[in-house]
């Protein structure tokens, strides 16, 4: 019996490679996930990044979140590359091994909540949000009024790496009740 | 009396139990610590190959989730030495609609085998400056001029049910950027 389990243990952690006859080739997929209490209180929301490539330096990441019932609410993609030191991959490029994008990925899944009311203000008279701002650079798709009426609102917002110098928030829009990037920003 | 009597001699020698149940416990552990994805059922992909950026370049489109009605959607071009050239990802349903639940083998490998076929051509082929509409691109009017003129290899793919997002090749950067969004334009696979 003992051996029959063991074996089966043996089976269940070669399995955790196999998604797909590709990705099962591919040498790099992983992945993390972590909930995060943003579009309610009541039930968690989850944060899944996640790594699919030939090796983990060449690998593409995704950033997805989803609600407490699986809906995908935000998605963005880059490579671990620009995430990690920025830019293109070099040619002469360091490899990356399993645990170092698991760290990166458990540091990319963890976002914390905050609030829209925590942003800076974009103060009356002031052409852009970033003049307005007195340290980070900020860019906003929105108006100054609409800007300050999520900003008033104080929103549960999260922030994710977008690159290596550059964040993106998002709140639910009140109106639509869709996600959506109130700042990005940057040094 | 009971009838059967346990064959358990002492309360301590539980013929292996506790050592069966550290096994299956040490099993989970080890499945739930695993970081590897799981199969989902809507786990599909479609990669094709293709001209791109002066030299072989490979095409993915696919679909990942636990099933196609809550799928993320996520494209990506690979060159032929396998960095990553342009990705982009979206909800499924949210960019493409919700056709997907009601038949996914039908309309997911149909909708995957189109999506994995962009378009190709040079940016000459894209609008002057004065014909884009607010928001079409995200570059300014001198960026979006040069690249325009220099007549750069670009590739079209769907990232909406009626709208396409064009990504230019800059060869001098060894990079891919984003040109221009459009309606979508059906050509011949």
């Amino acid at each position: 019996m003992r051996l029959f389990i063991l074996g089966l243990a043996a089976l269940a952690l070669a399995a955790c490679g196999e998604r797909d006859a590709e990705t099962a080739s591919a040498g790099c997929a992983r992945e993390v996930t972590q909930e995060v209490n943003w579009t309610s209180t009541q039930a968690p929301d989850v944060i899944t990044a996640r790594a699919d490539g030939p090796t983990c330096a060449l690998a593409v990441v995704t950033f997805v979140a989803r609600d407490s019932a699986g809906n995908p609410l935000w998605t963005f993609a880059s490579t671990y590359y620009d995430l990690s030191a920025g830019g293109l991959l070099p040619e002469d490029y360091e490899p990356v091994s399993d645990e170092q994008m698991d760290t990166f990925l458990a540091s990319w899944a963890d976002v914390t909540v905050s609030s829209s009311g925590e942003l800076p203000e974009w103060r009356e008279g002031v052409a852009t949000l970033t003049e307005s701002a007195t340290t980070f650079t900020y860019d906003t798709p929105f108006d100054r009024e609409t800007y300050e009426m999520l900003r008033a609102r104080n929103l549960a917002m999260i922030c994710y790496a977008a690159a290596v110098e550059a964040t993106q928030c998002l709140v639910i829009d009140p109106a639509s009740r869709a996600p959506t990037m109130i700042v990005a920003y940057g040094p | 009396m009971p009838r059967y009597r346990s064959r358990v001699a002492r309360a301590d020698h539980d013929r292996g139990v506790r050592a069966l149940r550290f096994l299956l416990i040490a099993l989970a552990l080890a499945v739930s610590a695993c970081t590897q994805p799981a199969g989902h059922a809507c786990d599909v992909n479609v990669v094709r190959e293709l001209e791109f950026a002066g030299g072989e370049a490979r095409v993915r489109a696919e679909t990942i989730g636990p099933n196609c009605h809550q799928a993320v959607a996520l494209f990506t071009i690979r060159s032929g030495e396998g960095d990553v050239l342009w990705s982009w990802t979206a909800p499924l349903q949210r960019a493409f609609g919700d056709v997907f639940e009601a038949d996914p083998d039908e309309h997911l490998q149909t909708f995957l085998d189109r999506w994995a076929t962009p378009d190709i051509a040079t940016t000459q082929s894209a609008p002057e400056w004065a014909a884009l509409f607010p928001g079409q691109t995200t570059l300014d009017q001198l960026t979006y001029d040069d690249v325009r003129a220099r007549d750069l290899p670009m590739l079209c793919h769907y990232s909406g049910t009626s709208r396409q997002t064009c990504v230019f090749w800059e060869p001098i950067a060894g990079g891919a950027g984003q040109l221009y969004d459009r309606e979508a334009v059906e050509t011949e696979p």
